[in-house]
């Protein structure tokens, strides 16, 4: 196995695990239950006028 | 106490260290101008030299009017900096009708060839890559500039970070695009699409990049709202990327420091996908983040209505990001590039419409319960109709990216008209509506100078665009079928020219339409001046007594 088909086929898998994991801990982030307080607070940040 | 502070002004490290920096800067230019190989060259090295020497006198003259103390707060309230902002709206506004402008004569150029007059500066071939980056730069890139500098303020509630260094990035910004723009009408480019301008500006693009970097994230730093708002989150991304961008795309030797030509490191077909690396990412963060920031925080202003779902805009960051960055090599469809990497290319492109989708939906459901103000606000109007063509060019991007629709699409005008339908209706009605919107703030007016002319602007504007996107498809998909037809003895049926001859009444109809919205930006320009020209609110802000005439 030569060093492109190396590096092409470990980045094209661990590449993939690596990102898919992060995504999903983002999506996880987003919808998680107790969190719903703080984002619908976060939503009114422009609409408050000092 | 106020009173020995206000003695005690000195010059503070900053403008002194900058002043010697400048002040060097100005020496060691005018030392290449004398011994630069070209002209051209000698030019931009005077250029440097006397925006150096600008600089230092321009920080002395300030620091003899500006107050000793920068207050962070009055009456307990973040006393905003909207000097760059202003700055910016105002160059954003001037640089957009130059490239609207010199698009409208490209586009002409197009259909009449003898108004390229035989002069090499006005070529089209010069013209073209000005007017590519004096929309997309000069007026795109001022656009985000005010609009983030402004967002991070009132989302952080927080003053801008640093005294000297927003202005920095204010004025040094606008001096590379004054050199990459003359550039271009000299003969100076790298021949690389969308990242024309030579080492020397793009060394000095960095420094101004990585302090618009610094004073974003110190203005988060000294924030006291706990979440950092989503609009924040769009810009930071589109900083941090465009300066790995620009890094990775400009991986140059100079030939000499007396040259202004360079070369890149990388040829072929590598330097083809770092290109595209860069060129389609330039779209996705440049023009897409960016002004996705502007949406975040502009509709639901507008609209006075919470984003739709605030779980969907951090899904909607984390989704475009992550997709956004494999695109690229759609761009290379059936050329010497691996095939497995066009495979990957064009299907991330087509994952890519679910977070576009996502995006577009967060944007217009804001609206709900609120669309009424769509019939009389035109503002309001102009922005929803911006995320309405944001959804269609990122439905026809990912169709696009498709090898086989690309076999028909790639290197024809269809291109172009996609192009268009993002730039003209999306990024281009996005910032307009974002500009109607910050000028009165940050110039403290009541409001726009007329609705009227906003109105008016809109619809010239919007059939401007249809006009312009509609002639595109129909002349490149002729293009595209008249290229691939065969006789039935197995030649090619039409030569090019005979392409050419086919496309002018569309291209006639193209220019009738970047005419129109050339027209557009003229209304705006003018209701703006006259907005600026309008007196200042007289509204004082509650808890601050007004003085009495004898103090």
């Amino acid at each position: 196995m030569n060093a492109y088909n190396f590096w092409r086929e470990t980045v094209g898998i661990w590449g993939t695990i690596y990102f898919a994991i992060i995504f999903v801990a983002a999506v996880a982030y987003a919808l998680w239950p107790s969190k719903k307080a703080t984002f619908d607070k976060a939503a009114q940040t422009p609409l408050i006028e000092d | 106490m106020a009173q020995a502070i206000q003695s005690g002004k000195s010059l503070r490290f900053g403008e002194l260290s900058l002043m010697v920096v400048f002040a060097a800067l100005a020496v060691f230019s005018a030392f290449v101008a004398t011994k630069a190989y070209t002209p051209e060259y000698a030019f931009h090295a005077i250029l440097f030299a006397i925006g150096s020497a600008a600089a230092v006198f321009g920080i002395m003259k300030r620091y003899g009017v500006r107050a000793a103390v920068v207050e962070q707060t009055i009456d307990g309230k973040p006393n905003y900096n909207y000097g760059p902002i202003k700055f910016t709206a105002v160059a954003a506004m001037i640089w957009g009708l130059a490239g609207f402008l010199v698009g409208l004569i490209a586009a002409l150029q197009l259909a009449y060839p003898a108004l390229n007059f035989d002069l090499p500066w006005i070529s089209f071939g010069r013209l073209r890559p000005l007017h590519t980056s004096a929309v997309i730069f000069a007026f795109g890139g001022n656009v985000l500039l005010a609009t983030s500098l402004y967002v991070v303020q009132r989302t952080s509630r927080a003053r801008l970070a640093g005294d000297l260094s927003p202005w920095y990035v204010a004025l040094g910004y606008n001096f590379f695009i004054v050199i990459a723009g003359t550039g271009y009408l000299l003969g100076i480019t790298r021949s690389h699409e969308y990242a024309e301008p030579e080492w020397y500006a793009i060394l000095f693009l960095v420094t101004v990049w990585v302090t618009y970097l610094l004073v974003m994230l110190g203005t988060l730093w000294k924030r006291s709202e706990p979440h950092i708002y989503v609009a924040n989150w769009f810009y930071l991304s589109m900083i941090v990327t465009i300066a790995v961008l620009v890094l990775g795309n400009n991986t140059e030797v100079p030939v000499s420091i007396f040259s202004s030509k360079s070369y890149p490191v990388w040829s072929g077909v590598q330097d083809a996908m770092i290109q595209w690396w860069y060129g389609h990412n330039a779209v996705g963060f440049f023009l897409t983040a960016g002004f996705l920031g502007i949406m975040y925080y502009f509709v639901p202003k507008r609209a006075e209505r919470p984003v739709y779902s605030y779980r969907l805009s951090i899904v909607h960051f984390w989704a475009l990001i992550f997709l956004y960055i494999w695109a690229g090599p759609h761009h290379l469809h059936y050329t010497a590039l691996p095939d497995w990497a066009q495979t990957l290319g064009m299907t991330f492109s087509v994952i890519l419409w679910m977070p576009s989708w996502g995006g577009m939906i967060n944007g217009l459901m804001t609206l709900s319960g609120a669309w009424d103000k769509l019939r009389t606000d035109p503002v309001l109007r102009m922005l929803v109709v911006s995320v309405a063509f944001y959804g269609m060019s990122t439905f026809e991007g990912p169709m696009m990216a498709v090898k086989a629709v690309n076999a028909l699409s790639h290197y024809t005008d269809w291109t172009i008209g996609h192009v268009h339908s993002g730039a003209l209706g999306w990024v281009g009605f996005v910032s307009f509506g974002a500009l109607y919107c910050l000028i009165p703030w940050v110039f403290n007016r009541k409001g726009l100078y007329s609705l009227k002319l906003v109105d008016w602007h809109f619809w010239v504007g919007t059939i401007g665009i249809v006009f312009y996107i509609s002639s595109m498809w129909v002349a490149g998909i002729m293009q595209g079928l008249m290229w691939r037809s065969y006789t039935a003895l197995g030649f090619l049926e039409y030569s090019f020219v005979e392409t050419v001859d086919a496309m002018h009444p569309m291209y006639v109809i193209r220019a009738l339409g970047g005419g129109l919205f050339v027209v557009g930006a003229c209304i705006m320009a003018y209701n703006i001046y006259m907005t600026i020209r309008s007196p200042e609110s007289e509204a004082v802000p509650s808890g601050r007594p007004s003085l009495a005439p004898a103090e």
